[in-house]
């Protein structure tokens, strides 16, 4: 049986919570389950009107389609978000220039199916590694990936912030899709880059290995929030886990 | 919000938006105490919600508001007021170097020089107050009107922010320098580089690097040769191409290592540009020796040749034998001490990366190999790098040395202006001005650079008792050393003039004329042409003269003689018709703010600074505060649920789905089970929890026909119920 917990923080420094997630472990239409982390982006209450509306759009989109292929439901979702986001903020000058990341993703059977744009995350754990599925459409992680620096100068650089694709930005949108699939022991967590500008990914995986046990869903993304904060809590915190496979796992 | 026609800072009239930029909109404003115009910026809202950048925005802003310099677009004052952070600056009307270019598709040889000199003091000025700009572009660089080079958004044009923002609104790559686009440390050099692409630009038209995407920009700015302006423009001389090279080296150890440097290069190249004088630096101090490229090795090739080594020609040769080394390399390559040498090179400034073999990357692989195979070579080029570097830090401590005992600067005043090659001669001194200082300051100054002084008294209005009114050399002349300089000093005046105050604000005339030693009585008048507070007449009248301490009588305006008005009821309406009421009574909307309300509709008015029907003058500004809606609370869904029919044992999971859409979810080992959860952000979700219910079947056996109960378990999950949750 799949279990899931989602919460959103609004972190130490930020007056807005821009982040904003859903997670169902129930059919959304023909989809068997639905998790979304999208982090908003802009002034004022923009930011947090695109994450939400991106969301709540993707969700009502799923909801109506009729198509059986998990991706072009995802796909077709998404852009019809982005159209959305685009005329909203052309009609409202409060809105001009939102935009937010979004990571969808949707568990069927063995395989995880994840479509992204931005630089919110999707990662896969179990007891011995943590593995990033997602890649981030940021400038420095698109610098690293052409070569133009390396891995190490990245984690440290001051344009971390900068991202390259995201719903709202342009008319068109192109988006990530991945299929992976799952081990049982696999623990999904998708979060926002406010928990992983704050905690490194070796810490991630130290921190979901302290709650193995899967009654602590609720625990163990407390305790990412908490470390997130204690680390400095730069911006709004969004993270969802899944456990997949909760009860195959203990018989 | 920023409007048009608002006040800000109670005296910065808003006047227009002059433009927009990624972070800002730079508004015309005037401002009523000094009378003038001024350009506004006013940090956009996502980026003022940010505590932690707007700290660093307002120290930065701060410390650019202490520069003061012709090329710079200089920063007033820095405010804040209802949440709008906002930087006050000198306003420039003209347009910038982009449009300027754009519109001349590139400019002549000596336009650009000169144009580059004038930025470069300015940077200048900056670096010597320790302020880097990290963002030069001929986008911040505006000429005015009057055709003059002033460089906008000193330290704030980069002041690091943790706001997402897209690639498409961040600003542009194309100048800058390669440690930025690595993120690394950046210092004055990156100025120097982004500096060299600007020139680049104003020389032939285009950006030295371009490509479809702001990455490709940045790694080429990492990776690739800059291309030389000569082949797009065939008349640049090739001296300044080299000052082009020079600033866009992509160690900043091999750049101009200052903007002085880069100002006397420059200035030579106006004057004799057929002369090779640009001196490359030839070794790399950035301790970047550890991956050895085929070009690296012809560029090594040519530095040792400058200093005539002629080692490394030979290191190319597998086959060479060590006796073939000059005895020179033998001894310092034997030397323990070599280690030590390296590092004094690569500690004057940090290296820009240090390269560990961490990864399995096929790459890295090859450059380890290529470390490997080029070992025992590195060794002896290590080695000669050492010497030559150990030569330079020695010349460079002489220079440090010689610069403290002010060997090559006469006095620091004048620092901005004199460059280290104009070898002035031991007996000769620059003139300073002294013009303004008291008489006995000024006798000082000129004593300590080595001149005398004759004064002669001479009656003045304009000038203080004592005050220095002129010299008979002008400043910057070159004077022989304990030569007399004749100082014309100020006697005082017998009458003062009274200065013009009409126009001003009373307070500020008040103390204008005190200041000059006047007594005022002031009178007032209703004036419908001069504006409430200001000064309409003044007598005796400006210019005129009048004794120390005669009185001056000021006429300030009360205004229009005005009209009363009944104050309208605005309450629950909305912004703009609340506007519209206002300007229909010839009443002002003033400051409109926003609160939380509970029953007024968000967006409508909750209050006014003037009650209804109440009576005020006509033109009044009454504030108006806006719902935003009810205030956010956060609430708490706490219950007890018991054992349904048919549960027997086992785990209970508890799934709440606020009504924004933030779950909760927990497992408990048995009913009945406690529920409290907090921290929700809306009133209502929904409520559903599964758990195992057991039912007792009987089964047949077919065979023996024997009942037995045996239990059947089934997953049971309740059905969304929609629950109520409490406030906290």
């Amino acid at each position: 049986m799949l279990k899931s917990y989602s919460e959103t923080n609004i972190g130490r420094k930020r007056q807005l919570n821009q982040d904003y997630v859903f997670s169902s472990g129930k059919p959304i239409g023909n989809m068997p389950n639905l998790f979304i982390v999208a982090d908003g982006m802009g002034g004022h209450k923009a930011g947090d009107y695109a994450s939400r509306y991106t969301v709540e759009t993707i969700e009502r989109e799923i909801k109506a389609s009729f198509e059986k292929n998990p991706s072009i439901i995802i796909q077709k979702a998404i852009r019809t978000a982005n159209k959305e986001i685009r005329q909203r903020a052309s009609e409202d000058p409060n809105l001009y220039g939102m935009g937010t990341t979004v990571v969808v993703a949707t568990v069927i059977g063995r395989y995880l199916q994840v479509a992204n744009v931005g630089d919110s995350r999707l990662y896969i754990a179990n007891g011995q590694e943590i593995r990033q599925i997602t890649r981030d459409h940021s400038l420095v992680e698109e610098m690293v990936r052409l070569g133009g620096i390396k891995r190490e100068e990245a984690r440290l650089h001051p344009d971390k912030n900068i991202i390259t694709r995201a719903i709202g930005a342009k008319d068109d949108v192109d988006i990530d899709f991945f299929t992976v699939e799952l081990r049982p022991s696999d623990r999904i967590l998708m979060c926002s880059d406010g928990l992983t500008n704050m905690v490194e990914d070796q810490d991630i995986l130290k921190v979901l290995n302290e709650h193995q046990d899967d009654k602590t869903l609720v625990e163990t993304a407390r305790a990412l929030i908490d470390t997130a904060n204690q680390n400095g809590g730069k911006d709004n915190i969004a993270v969802v886990l899944i456990k997949p496979f909760a009860d195959e796992v203990k018989k | 919000m920023i409007k048009i026609g608002m006040i800000i800072g109670d005296r910065y009239e808003i006047l227009e938006k002059i433009g927009t930029g990624g972070m800002s909109d730079v508004y015309k404003a005037k401002c009523h105490k000094l009378n003038r115009y001024v350009a506004i910026k006013v940090l956009k809202q996502e980026f003022s919600e940010n505590t932690n950048f707007v700290s660093k925005f307002r120290v930065e802003a701060q410390a650019a508001a202490g520069l003061m310099h012709p090329n710079i677009v200089n920063v007033y004052d820095v405010g804040e007021e209802d949440g709008i952070y906002y930087i006050v600056m000198e306003l420039v009307e003209g347009i910038t170097l982009k449009n300027y270019i754009e519109k001349k598709a590139r400019l002549s040889v000596k336009e650009a020089l000169s144009i580059a000199i004038q930025v470069s003091m300015g940077i200048e000025a900056a670096h010597n107050n320790h302020i880097i700009h990290r963002d030069i572009k001929p986008q911040n660089i505006m000429i005015s009107k009057e055709g003059k080079v002033k460089i906008a958004d000193f330290g704030i044009a980069k002041a690091a922010t943790s706001n997402t923002i897209t690639s498409n609104v961040m600003g542009s790559v194309h100048y800058t320098s390669p440690e930025q686009a690595r993120g690394g440390f950046s210092d004055e050099r990156s100025d120097i580089y982004s500096l060299g692409c600007t020139m680049f630009e104003m020389l032939t038209g285009r950006v030295p690097f371009d490509g479809e995407t702001t990455v490709a920009i940045a790694i080429k700015h990492i990776q690739e040769d800059m291309p030389s302006p000569r082949e797009y423009v065939s008349e640049i001389p090739v001296c300044v191409e080299q000052i082009i090279f020079k600033c866009t080296q992509k160690s900043p150890d091999r750049r101009y290592q200052s903007m002085g440097e880069l100002i006397v290069d420059l200035k030579k190249a106006l004057i004799t540009p057929d002369e090779d004088f640009v001196k490359m630096v030839p070794f790399d101090a950035g301790g970047e020796t550890r991956t050895i490229s085929e070009e690296d090795i012809a560029e090594i090739k040519q530095r040792t040749d400058r200093i005539d080594l002629d080692a490394p020609m030979r290191l190319k040769d597998r086959e060479v034998r060590k006796n073939s080394y000059s005895p020179k390399d033998e001894e310092e390559e034997e030397k323990p001490e070599k280690p030590v040498r390296q590092e004094q090179v690569s500690s004057k400034y940090k290296p820009v990366v240090e390269e560990e073999p961490d990864d399995m990357d096929e790459e890295d692989d090859e450059e380890e190999y290529e470390d490997d195979d080029m070992d025992p070579k590195m060794e002896r080029i290590t080695t000669i790098l050492a010497i030559v570097a150990a030569v330079i830090i020695g010349i460079l401590a002489l220079v440090l040395v010689a610069n403290a005992l002010g060997v090559f600067k006469s006095s620091p005043k004048a620092d901005s202006n004199i460059t280290q090659d104009e070898t002035t001669d031991e007996s000769k001194v620059k003139m300073i001005s002294v013009v303004g200082m008291n008489v006995e300051d000024a006798k000082k100054a000129l004593n300590d650079i080595g001149l005398g002084t004759s004064v002669r008294k001479e009656e003045s209005d304009t000038y203080e008792v004592n005050q220095v009114i002129s010299q008979d050399v002008e400043e910057g002349e070159e004077v022989d050393m304990h030569s007399t300089i004749a100082l014309v000093v100020s006697s005082g005046s017998n009458g003062v003039a009274v200065p013009n105050v009409t126009g001003q604000e009373e307070a500020a005339a008040k103390s204008t004329l005190e200041a000059a030693g006047f007594k005022v009585n002031v009178t007032q008048s209703s004036s419908d042409s001069v504006q409430e507070g200001l000064v309409i007449s003044q007598d005796p009248t400006a210019d005129s003269k009048a004794e120390n301490g005669a009185t001056i009588t000021l006429t300030v305006s009360t205004g229009p003689e005005v009209k009363k008005v009944k104050v309208p009821d605005l309450r629950g309406m909305t912004e703009s018709a609340a506007k519209s009421k206002l300007a229909e009574y010839g009443l002002n909307c003033g400051t409109v703010s926003e609160t939380y309300s509970d029953t007024v509709t968000e967006g409508c008015v909750v209050s006014q600074s003037y009650s209804p029907d109440s009576e005020v003058d006509e033109g009044t500004s009454v504030n108006i505060q806006l719902s935003v809606g009810p205030e956010k609370h956060t609430y708490k869904y706490v219950t007890t649920l018991n054992a349904p029919s048919g549960y027997t044992s086992g785990n209970v999971t508890v799934t709440i789905t606020a009504s924004d859409g933030t779950t909760r979810s927990f497992t408990a080992s048995s009913f009945p089970c406690a529920v409290n959860e907090t921290g929700f952000n809306v009133s209502s979700g929904t409520l559903t929890y599964s758990y195992t219910a057991t039912t007792m079947q009987t089964v047949i056996d077919s065979e023996t026909g024997e009942e037995t109960e045996e239990p059947i378990t089934e997953d049971v999950t309740t059905s969304p119920v929609t629950v109520q949750f409490e406030q906290e």
